[in-house]
């Protein structure tokens, strides 16, 4: 398992779109040390290995899909109303690379 | 082309896995109440959802698992027993969230095959899993900037991947018309390349032939038609072929198939593998599928169109025509209700193909959309086999029916048009017709047996086409012998 | 109009404005006018008056209180409320408390503010966070941090730090805040005031800012538990916008007082951690014990694996911060938020949320991402998500033979400002983050006000069941009355002299 180093720790974050400054790393590294120790007491439980992963709290018996229906019309007004940038009712963006 | 592919197997195994998206027919998105709809007009199908609006939650579309669950049934997959969804995470201007919604866990089909009929015998393509996912927005490129249309965004698609077992482009088209097909006769899906509802990623590697190590794989993503495929497989395994023959290494790599240079590219984009950090989605909360369910969904499914193939060879038909008629599910019902009908299968079929079918084309028409049905061809073609009207009258009517949208033999009735089959009738008209061409008479009597259409022409002309052509012939041929 | 005791709860409020002893008018006035007179606490992001209004948001507070409520219309109608602002408000402004959404304006609105408007509560202001819900001090909201009006140089706790102080000092009656580790329950003991997380799904989560979809829930501060259920009651109900919502009984119908027979359990080892680590806490906790048996209840001491319970801490921190990092990736100012400039799209994006986040949140994206990554995933997000299950079913068993766990609500008074805290000592690791226990489980969880220990309120807490919210409440309306504190409406009092 790779550790999140001095090095990689900007690799780490480039990926999540962001930058993170050089005195941030130092408190990045020392935080990812704590949680690597806490993650540590979960591996010493005995036969942790064939319990089944908890994603939902509780099973939900009465769970129901949605009905094929068409329920939302925005207008491109309303839905652009946050946009920064917005040509011939579409969003705009620099230019894709690559494609 | 071809010789150049043909020299490459020669030498090498063409090895070919696809996964084809195909776009689910749904009145409403996958996860939203967006409308899910084919439109010209950008942004004009949207909801919160689709645009990734803090807060916003998806809840997944029945109608979408129920057609999902039906595909994976049509390619005879072994379906889950509860229905979820994963989160495919990254980055890219056209997923609102950077996440995208699928299934890595338990896709709604595995393990599955396809039957495939070809020229030289059928193929059986495996199905490694068939998924249920959300479409990406589309995005529009310019000089300076790019648009990105979310109307795509969220709607329901659905991802097929075959195991690498296709060895030739033949085979990679062969697979991916069976699939629209059976998409088409599940009423799944469209599939309309032109609307850009079926997309295709191509993986492709070369092996020395026979050997059993696979090559470095290329991926050449979302190529758009049928045509395309074949073109970036063939000229992709060009490529592939020199560089391995010059001794040189490929690199594992995603291309971009150019359709107008008729050639791929590499892409700009990052040389190390996304991680996607794939985990179960904790707002859908997973559904049980039942035992139930999935045998009504199975019921509903029809004879498709590898069986009823089969099916018409039984009947004695040639496996061109078998082919001809099982290609949509409308012309192959069509055609099994006139047989029903009281039709015989080779009559009913000559029918189909020889004549309607191109009508159909002429008109640019849908069997589903005409006025003849099939009981009224059953009645047409009892009225030609009865003799009532002559068999090109028949079809004229028939053509003129499906423009106007009327009924045949109703036509055939307001046109006057019967046949004439009385036999002095016929006769007199005949001796009408040799008296006047007496050269060509002298022709027939000369040996040229050609002359004989010339001359039962020209008493179709004078009966303006009602009389019976083949009483004509004979009678023509009784007349000039007799006299 | 001069002052008002919004503490005297919402039924006799409700009256009031019946009888037209009061109107809301004049309710929403007091409710502003106190907000502005408290603004150096920083509880408000935003404030639905004139001055808002000015700005283009929608109609102020006063505006929307026009009528009088009717008798049996809603208890709520009326009467003003805060909400926390990662509740989607449409066309009001709603931030998360981030940088990134200080300009972010919804054009729909969350399930739960839907219902309360239609109840006619009227919402003066949407309360600070702890940026994008994600810490537990109160500190980190990009509007600056949140005063404790009991200590100065104390944290509030978090994250729906402003809500709580805004129900504290009195502003309003109530406050909508969201709970994933203890965000409600929390900054709720810290300041004396009820904080009600109720079952995972029982309110619906639609239009509510994602931090971890598997725990998040929507919930209430209050001055009272009863109030804390009148609203829950509002907001509640199956959402076919949300799947995991569902349809619960009746809240404030079962809070009928009775207790005869129930059981409870405390864990010894926290009681244990907890006498080693602030002994007047542990003895206020002794006492609500007491106060409990005093009721009419059974209480009694189970055991918890202690190497089970230092696992909590490391659960918690592992799943909320992966889910977390997935569900902020759609802030890159494409769409909606703040947007930076760019050469290509990926540097906007990169630009816009190198700016827009704190160092706070990307350092939990950045080992949310790290926890989620292929190789590691197996050891440590799966992990997490085992033993996440492992407690559950723990905390189950021991709900199959009692109605509830009365624990206290934290391990020591709300820490110093800039308090040092070793994360990896094992008073931290048992004691820091059990409340999340009734996250993992979608447990319904009420905390109390219990007590004052060196001039700071205390509280404890008592989880039930998976959906017996109403046995949660009951008990805790119980206990309340019979602890009777009064320090919170007394220093209020102490305030306005």
């Amino acid at each position: 398992m790779k550790s999140l180093t001095r090095e990689n720790a900007e690799e780490y974050a480039k990926k999540l779109m962001f930058n993170i400054q050089e005195n941030e790393v130092d408190q990045l590294v020392k935080d990812f040390q704590v949680m690597a120790q806490q993650l540590r007491c979960l591996e010493k439980l005995p036969g942790i290995e064939s319990v089944e992963p908890m994603t939902f709290p509780f099973e939900n018996e009465d769970v129901r899909m949605r009905e094929d229906e068409v329920t939302v019309e925005l207008s491109r007004e309303e839905a652009f109303s946050n946009c920064k940038d917005v040509k011939d009712g579409e969003v705009r963006v620099p230019r894709v690379v690559g494609e | 082309m071809k010789n150049a592919i043909k020299d490459i197997t020669k030498e090498f195994d063409i090895v070919i896995g696809l996964e084809v998206h195909c776009v689910l027919t749904t009145k409403s998105k996958n996860f939203s109440g967006a409308r899910n709809e084919f439109t010209s007009e950008a942004n004009a199908n949207i909801s919160e959802v689709c645009l990734g609006f803090p807060g916003t939650l998806p809840v997944v579309n029945k109608e979408a698992v129920r057609k999902a669950l039906m595909a994976a049934l049509a390619m005879n997959c072994k379906t889950p027993n509860e229905i979820v969804f994963d989160r495919k995470n990254y980055y890219y201007p056209d997923v609102p969230k950077n996440y995208q919604l699928t299934q890595a866990t338990k896709p709604v089909g595995v393990d599955g095959y396809v039957m495939v009929v070809m020229k030289d015998g059928d193929k059986r393509i495996g199905i490694h899993d068939t998924h249920l996912e959300e479409d990406a927005a589309a995005m529009d490129h310019f000089k300076d900037y790019s648009l990105i249309d979310y109307n795509r965004a969220g709607g329901p698609l659905l991802e097929t991947v075959t195991t690498p077992c296709i060895y030739s482009a033949d085979e990679a088209v062969a697979f991916l018309e069976t699939l629209r097909s059976i998409f088409l006769y599940c009423g799944i899906a469209e599939a309309d390349p032109k609307k850009g509802q079926i997309r295709c990623d191509v993986n492709i590697s070369l092996k020395p032939k026979g050997s059993e190590i696979l090559g470095t794989r290329v991926e050449m993503k979302n190529i758009n038609s049928f045509t395309n495929v074949r073109m970036a497989i063939e000229s992709e395994a060009v490529r592939q072929a020199d560089i391995l023959r010059k001794g040189g290494e490929l690199t594992q790599e995603t291309r971009r198939f150019d359709d107008v240079k008729g050639k791929t590219f590499s892409m700009r984009s990052k040389a190390d593998a996304v991680d996607y950090k794939y985990y179960l989605e904790p707002n859908l909360v997973p559904v049980k599928v039942s035992d139930e369910w999935i045998s009504e969904i199975r019921d509903e499914i029809p004879m498709l169109q590898f069986e009823r193939i089969e099916k018409y060879i039984e009947w004695g038909l040639s496996r061109g025509d078998a082919i001809v008629l099982a290609r949509e599910k409308g012309v192959a019902d069509y055609f099994e209700d006139i047989v029903s009908g009281g039709v015989t299968v080779s009559v009913a079929a000559n029918w189909i193909v020889e004549v309607m079918l191109g009508y159909l084309a002429k008109l640019g028409l849908e069997i589903g959309d005409i006025s003849v049905k099939s009981g009224m061809l059953v009645e047409l073609i009892s009225m030609v086999e009865s003799g009532k009207v002559s068999r090109n009258q028949a079809k004229d009517v028939l053509e003129i029916a499906i423009e106007k949208s009327e009924d045949p033999v109703k036509l055939i009735d307001k046109m006057g048009m019967s046949q004439i089959s009385d036999d002095e009738e016929i006769r007199n008209i005949v001796r009408e017709v040799l008296k006047e061409q007496v050269a060509s008479v002298e022709q027939y009597r000369g040996g040229d047996e050609k002359v004989l259409n010339f001359l039962v022409g020209q008493v179709m002309r004078k009966t303006g086409g009602k009389a019976n052509p083949g009483m004509t012939r004979g009678i023509v041929v009784e007349e000039i012998t007799k006299g | 109009m001069g002052d008002y005791d919004f503490g005297k709860g919402l039924k006799k409020i409700s009256e009031e404005l019946i009888s037209g002893e009061v109107t809301s008018e004049e309710l929403v006035e007091v409710s502003l006018r106190r907000a502005k007179e408290f603004e150096k606490y920083g509880a408000f992001v935003t404030l639905l008056d004139d001055e808002s209004d000015k700005k283009g948001l929608t109609a102020s507070a006063e505006e929307t209180s026009s009528t009088p409520p009717e008798a049996g219309k809603s208890v709520l109608t009326g009467i003003p409320y805060a909400m926390k602002d990662n509740v989607s408000t449409t066309g009001v402004l709603t931030t998360g408390s981030c940088n990134i959404l200080r300009d972010y304006v919804p054009i729909f609105d969350a399930t739960c503010y839907r219902k309360l408007s239609e109840a006619g509560a009227v919402m003066v202001g949407k309360t600070v966070l702890d940026e994008l819900a994600m810490g537990g001090s109160g500190l980190t909201g990009y509007t600056g941090p949140v005063v404790n009006p009991w200590d100065e140089t104390r944290q509030t706790g978090g994250s729906s730090a402003g809500s709580a102080v805004a129900v504290a000092l009195g502003v309003v009656p109530y406050a909508i805040g969201t709970d994933t580790g203890d965000s409600i329950r929390n900054p709720a003991g810290n300041l004396g005031v009820v904080g009600y997380k109720p079952t995972y799904g029982m309110i619906s989560r639609w239009g509510v800012f994602a931090f971890a979809s598997s725990m998040d829930t929507v919930g209430v501060l209050a001055r009272s538990v009863r109030d804390a259920a009148i609203v829950a009651d509002t907001m509640r109900g199956r959402d076919e916008l949300d799947m995991t919502s569902y349809d619960s009984g009746e809240l404030v119908d079962g809070l009928d007082g009775d207790v005869k027979g129930k059981k409870l359990f405390v864990v010894k080892e926290l009681a244990e951690e907890l006498k080693e680590h602030s002994l007047d806490i542990y003895e206020n906790y002794l006492e609500t014990i007491e106060v409990a048996r005093k009721a009419g209840m059974e209480v009694l001491e189970e055991s918890v694996d202690r190497e089970l319970l230092k696992c909590v801490c490391g659960v918690y921190f592992a799943i909320s911060c992966a889910e977390a990092t997935s569900n902020n990736s759609n802030l890159t100012g494409v769409i909606f938020g703040v947007r930076e400039d760019g050469a290509t799209p990926d540097e906007v994006m990169i630009n816009t949320r190198t700016k827009g986040f704190s160092e706070f949140v990307k350092k939990r994206f950045v080992l949310g991402s790290y926890i989620l990554q292929a190789e590691n995933q197996e050891k440590l997000f799966k992990n997490a998500q085992r033993v996440r299950r492992l407690v559950v079913d723990r905390f189950n068993e021991l709900f199959e033979k009692y109605d509830g766990w009365l624990a206290p609500n934290a391990m020591g008074i709300a820490p110093k400002i800039d308090e040092e805290v070793d994360r990896l000592s094992n008073s931290y690791l048992i004691l820091s983050q059990y409340l999340a226990i009734a996250n993992f489980g979608g447990f319904p969880s009420v905390t109390i006000p219990s007590g004052v220990v060196r001039n700071n309120p205390v509280g404890v807490n008592i989880t039930a069941k998976a959906k017996d919210d109403a046995g949660a409440l009951n008990i805790a309306v119980v206990m309340e009355k019979v602890i009777g504190f009064k320090a919170l409406d007394e220093k209020l009092e102490e305030m306005s002299r």
